[in-house]
């Protein structure tokens, strides 16, 4: 038994923390989908391609040329 | 355990009507906003626990073994399937933008009772309806638009009148939110100062995205938001300059002019370079103040000082003329019941849903969260002194062009006001003057401010939270400006290909220059047409864009009926039929009110006669011309809604009688292979 160890929170405690990291986890989720970098990776595997510059716009060129031809809401 | 279920769920029901009904027989003392919220949220949950199930088990039934157009059609770019919650963020985000914050807060002139009621009622019955069957719809077929689903469902006729209705409300759209920001920045150097600096920051998000650290879009937007941060309080150093300070102070006319320079350069210059990324940051900064709103809201709990009901329900409001029936459901759109969502629902939304299931949370449940930002935004406009209200929302035509006459009307309404009171405000947010601030958007500023302030910071921190909430509006408002301008683009386009072929092998820069000017120009001329306007411009464009709004929706639940009545017969039809009904008898007589009521401060054709019979100058030659352009609008969305109402009635008529074909036109079953839990 260590002597200083720090008091492990309880089962509960633990619970609740995971249940924040979920969160937090499906929020950054969300905002990756909204910022297109899971589309962009999403591209990338469909095509097995690497991560570059070059890549990076030719995945914007068509993604933003359909994503600015759809109406926006009010 | 069951049994518990069913208490805790009547408990909430009870909860809900208890509420309810607190909001709607108190009168005479100020009310707490916790009451609205409560209310909306235990009728949001009954809504949505019973009766959006009961539509996705006995009507759609959505059946999760059955794959969906994301899994067989999967491409990696539109058709996805993806997690539920990650669809709903995405969807929320796509269909909540200005119309929810702006409608409740001119609603308000009624007071807040049947704002709140139409926002909960209207939402759980009928917007999130709709956008919840236009999505399944959508998604059982492939992902086809509304506009393809109207060809095909209802007929040719209905599709081309689909696409030019959408056409139309685009330019009004946008011609009132660009009449927003001009009245809510003209003569504020500070406000101007901080959505100017926005326009460079995108230019450099735009080239730091492209060359300095592509593919970083959230690290790039952090910085954006802190430069933007930054520059509220650059834009109060500004306002104090005696130097800048007259610079970035403009007219309205100026402002209106400048949005219409920065709307054609914003829509052709390469999205990647300002659009895209001014996107990304209206878009995390809107979702970062509709969450920081409700925390605020939840823990400030403020009182609401407007009444329930005002004088102004029998239609002699300053902000907008016309009786609570129909107005007020004209005025909200978004937030109760919109029709643009069902251009959302039947968008990337329908390719991305991986499981039947979730079309339930996704199309019925972000519908509620947008009805729930309403709400936000009533209280946000409620919690402000009535006199201060008016004084804010009120057009100079209306109350009187010095401030001391405009203190003297509206307190002879009955809402106490001084020239002082409104002087040591503007003062306490670093402003000249908040008198004749048309449009919502100040009024809705101030409200967020105070919340936000009694949160902490006190009056200190005014003026900061005022920029902050004024920025967040302009920046959104002005990204849908330039998107909408290039989606008009494209639309004139498909139109022009529809009536001509020829007309439709357009291309090059020339043809987007062109069609740019078209569409700038349309809704520029609307937008002017409300500077002009002696009663403020938001007066006639508001009711102008909540009727085709609401017309779009008619045209959507047609649709959604139409569909409903192939798959069922007659037996599910009342779960579209009855919001279709209600906006159909709304729109109507909103739109005949307004075209051709006696009352010049209603009817359009009234307002130009009554020009026509005064002395005759350019000013008023202008200004019947255009009361007629807008009754000649409002009758053209309304012949088109009737023509597509008349089509439906024909196409169900047929099917009823069993003289027209009554297929379903979903896509063929296929079995999911997706065995996970996205």
């Amino acid at each position: 038994m260590r002597p200083f160890s720090e008091p492990r929170p309880s089962a509960s405690g633990r619970a609740a923390i995971s249940e924040v990291r979920r969160l937090g986890k499906l929020l950054l989720a969300v905002l990756r989908e909204l910022s297109d970098e899971t589309a962009y990776e999403r591209h990338l595997a469909a095509r097995g391609r690497e991560h570059s510059g070059e890549e990076w716009r030719h995945f914007c060129e068509h993604r933003l040329r359909d994503k600015y031809a759809r109406a926006k809401c009010c | 355990m069951k049994l518990l279920g069913h208490l805790a769920w009547a408990a909430v029901a009870v909860l809900g009507a208890l509420c309810l009904g607190a909001i709607a027989i108190n009168r005479g003392e100020p009310i707490n906003s916790i009451w609205l919220v409560v209310a909306a949220a235990c009728t949001y949950a009954v809504g949505f626990r019973f009766y959006a199930k009961f539509i996705a088990a006995r009507v759609m039934a959505l059946n999760d073994k059955r794959a969906t157009p994301a899994e067989r059609l999967r491409d990696g770019l539109d058709y996805e399937p993806t997690n539920k919650w990650i669809v709903f963020g995405h969807h929320f985000a796509a269909i909540a933008g200005p119309g929810p914050l702006v409608g409740p807060v001119l609603a308000a002139q009624f007071g807040y009772l049947p704002g709140t009621l139409w926002i909960i009622i209207g939402a759980t019955l009928g917007g999130a309806v709709q956008d919840f069957v236009i999505l399944f719809a959508s998604m059982r077929r492939n992902g086809k638009s509304l506009g393809q689903m109207a060809r095909e469902e209802i007929g040719k006729v209905g599709g081309f009148i689909a696409l030019l209705t959408v056409l139309l409300i685009m330019i009004i759209l946008l011609a009132v939110v660009a009449l927003v920001v001009v009245n809510a920045l003209k003569g504020s150097p500070w406000g101007t100062f901080t959505i100017a600096a926005t326009m460079p920051i995108a230019l450099f998000m735009g080239v730091y995205l492209r060359y300095l650290r592509p593919g970083k879009v959230l690290e790039c937007s952090a910085i954006g938001f802190a430069l933007v941060i930054a520059s509220i309080f650059g834009g109060q150093a500004v306002a104090a300059s005696g130097t800048w300070g007259p610079i970035f102070s403009l007219s309205a006319m100026g402002l209106a002019l400048s949005v219409v320079i920065y709307g054609f350069f914003a829509s052709v210059l390469p999205t990647w370079l300002f659009l895209a990324p001014r996107d990304y940051l209206s878009t995390f900064v809107k979702l970062g103040v509709v969450v920081a709103l409700a925390i605020g809201i939840l823990f400030v709990r403020p009182e609401l000082q407007l009444p329930a009901l005002t004088r102004f329900t029998d239609g002699t409001g300053p902000i907008f003329a016309g009786k609570v029936f129909p107005f007020c459901f004209i005025t909200i759109a978004c937030g109760a019941v919109s029709g643009f969502h069902a251009l959302i629902s039947s968008g990337t939304t329908p390719k991305m849903i991986a499981k039947e299931s979730h079309a339930y949370p996704v199309g019925y449940g972000s519908m509620l969260m947008e009805s729930f930002v309403a709400i936000m935004a009533m209280i946000a406009a409620c919690v402000l002194q009535p006199g201060v209200y008016f004084a804010v929302n009120s057009p100079a035509g209306v109350v009187g062009t010095t401030p001391a006459a405009a203190a003297a009307t509206i307190s002879s309404w009955g809402f106490p006001v001084t020239a002082v009171d409104m002087a040591n405000l503007a003062k306490s947010v670093g402003e000249q003057t908040l008198f004749y601030r048309t449009g919502g958007a100040p009024s809705l500023a101030l409200g967020m401010a105070a919340i936000f302030a009694r949160g902490g910071g006190g009056e200190a921190v005014l003026g900061f939270w005022y920029h902050f909430a004024i920025m967040f509006e302009a920046l959104f408002i002005l990204t849908i400006i330039a998107a909408g301008t290039r989606v008009g683009r494209f639309m004139l386009h498909d139109l022009m290909a529809q009536v001509s072929s020829r007309a439709g092998k357009l291309g090059g820069i020339s043809w987007v220059v062109v069609s740019t000017i078209l569409v700038v120009a349309a809704w520029g001329y609307f937008l002017v047409q409300g500077v002009r306007d002696p009663l403020g411009g938001v007066n006639s464009l508001w009711p102008l864009f909540g009727i085709s709004n609401q017309l779009l929706a008619s045209v959507a639940l047609c649709v959604a009926t139409t569909i409903l009545l192939k798959m069922h017969g007659p037996k599910y039809l009342w779960i579209t039929c009855l919001p279709l009904i209600w906006l159909v008898i709304v729109t109507f007589t909103a739109s005949w009110q307004r075209i051709f009521s006696p009352q010049p401060s209603l009817g359009f054709l009234a307002q130009a006669e009554q020009l026509a019979a005064g002395p005759q100058t350019a000013a008023t030659q202008a200004l019947i011309f255009n009361a007629r352009l807008d009754a000649a609008v409002c009758g053209v969305l309304l012949v088109m809604v009737a023509i597509i109402l008349v089509d439906s009635l024909r196409v169900w008529y047929g099917i009823l009688r069993g003289t027209r074909d009554s297929r379903v036109s979903e896509a063929p079953f296929v079995p999911s292979q997706l065995a996970e839990e996205l």
